[in-house]
């Protein structure tokens, strides 16, 4: 066995555990509570990173960016910064899938445009759930957003269009939370 | 300082690729970048799902934020959250890709040989719209009604249509100036961001003057069965050579 494939095999024998979990979680912060907001911050961050370099499953490459940080943890390694340390675990991950992506010779070219999303009723459901849980003058606020003349709306306001736009998109975001992540309003 | 225009170069690719590997190591280890981009993200799938984006950006956002599942479900979102919000829209004029451009909606009562008299029928519906007899009923079954150039480009909720009992096809003629004609075109009609219908190979014609047309426009005719269309809201594109080149947001109502 060369030192490239038992580098790779030790690499896939190499699973988290408990033990290698709570070493990570006491890395990110001594208090446990904060070091679980913080795990799941870089989580999202790491979907995000993924999500946007086009990867075809953001979500488990970033538990495997974590899988591998853990593992360093657990080595022992010295890690100043854990968000720049995952992100340079991500990058290698990044041109991993590129390669292995390069070495596939299907086309994704080929592959329909778009290939269709579904948002269910439940979706819309939730949302509405959602935006009924929203103070009045808020939904108020998103409804005309999305449907008035910006500029006006921002005067009627007595708000800047920037200081407009992002107060509608806080409220938005807080929404998707709510739908998607089931978190209070 | 990283402004609005750099995060939407970097979420569609278009910054050269050692900047965006720069931009990304930067929101990524720094505190406030990420909220920004997905504001930004937000921004592009909700005008995404409104058909507010230019084609270009359209194209982007489906090569670049649709690729995987977990965008796809923030697309879904906007979708829904787009008609959730859809009761207290009202119209607001929206440029329709810069192009001039006029739809006019038929719907096809007989279900034998449409396709046969769609020629037949074409001059003489563009007649009628032209001389603005729109959503009067006509003989044969056949009727029509017009959409104006400026609302053919906006949300769903400004272009409601009522479907007539009976009828089997629905006509969007899309009209275009000499500049974007192509040899062929393919439509592709999407309901809550799945396809229901497409078809290849649609050709255009120049209508004559005596039919109400306008030199050297172009017009285009996609026809829809309806029994495809159940309430709710649609999106028709009109595509040439790969290129998105017309999008029509309609609302199917009771």
């Amino acid at each position: 066995m060369s030192e490239r494939q038992e580098k790779s095999a030790r690499r896939q024998r190499w699973t988290l555990n408990g033990q290698a979990l709570d070493r990570l979680l006491l890395a990110f912060d001594a208090d446990r509570e904060a070091a679980a907001q913080k795990y799941e911050a870089l989580r999202r961050k790491l979907i995000d990173l993924f999500a946007w370099e086009r990867s075809e499953s953001p979500e488990d490459l970033a538990d495997e960016t974590l899988n591998r940080l853990a593992r360093r943890v657990s080595e022992g390694t010295g890690i100043p910064n854990l968000d720049r340390y995952a992100f340079g675990i991500a990058r290698l991950l990044l041109q991993e899938e590129a390669r292995s992506l390069r070495a596939r010779t299907a086309a994704l070219r080929d592959l329909p445009l778009v290939t269709g999303t579904t948002p269910d009723s439940g979706m819309l459901k939730r949302i509405r759930r959602c935006l009924a849980a929203l103070p009045a003058e808020n939904r108020e606020l998103l409804a005309r957003y999305y449907s008035e003349d910006r500029e006006q709306l921002a005067r009627a306001q007595g708000i800047s269009m920037n200081a407009l736009r992002n107060r509608v998109l806080r409220l938005r975001q807080r929404l998707y939370d709510c739908v998607m992540r089931g978190s209070d309003l | 300082m990283v402004d609005r225009a750099q995060l939407i170069a970097y979420l569609l690719h278009q910054m050269p690729e050692e900047e965006r590997a720069d931009l990304a190591e930067q929101w990524f280890t720094g505190p406030e970048l990420q909220e920004a981009l997905q504001a930004a993200e937000a921004e592009l799938l909700d005008g995404y799902a409104r058909g507010e984006l230019a084609p270009e950006q359209r194209r982007r956002v489906e090569e670049f934020l649709l690729g995987s599942q977990t965008q796809r479900d923030k697309l879904a979102f906007a979708l829904a959250f787009r008609d959730a919000l859809a009761p207290p829209l009202t119209a607001r004029s929206r440029r329709w890709f810069g192009m001039a451009a006029a739809v006019v909606i038929a719907a096809l009562a007989a279900s034998t040989i449409w396709y046969a008299r769609r020629a037949a029928h074409l001059s003489s519906l563009l007649e009628q719209a032209a001389a603005g007899r729109a959503s009067q009923p006509l003989p044969g079954g056949i009727y029509e009604f017009a959409v104006s150039p400026d609302s053919s480009r906006g949300a769903a909720e400004q272009n409601r249509l009522k479907l007539p009992q009976g009828a089997e096809m629905l006509r969007f003629d899309f009209t275009f100036e000499q500049a974007e004609q192509a040899p062929e075109y393919s439509a592709l009609l999407s309901h809550a961001g799945r396809t229901v219908w497409s078809e290849q190979g649609i050709r255009g014609f120049q209508p004559t003057a005596s039919s109400g047309g306008r030199g050297q426009a172009n017009v285009v005719p996609v026809w829809v069965p309806a029994k495809l269309l159940e309430n709710g809201s649609y999106d028709l594109e009109l595509r040439a050579g790969g290129r998105l080149l017309a999008y029509y947001s309609f609302r199917i109502t009771p």
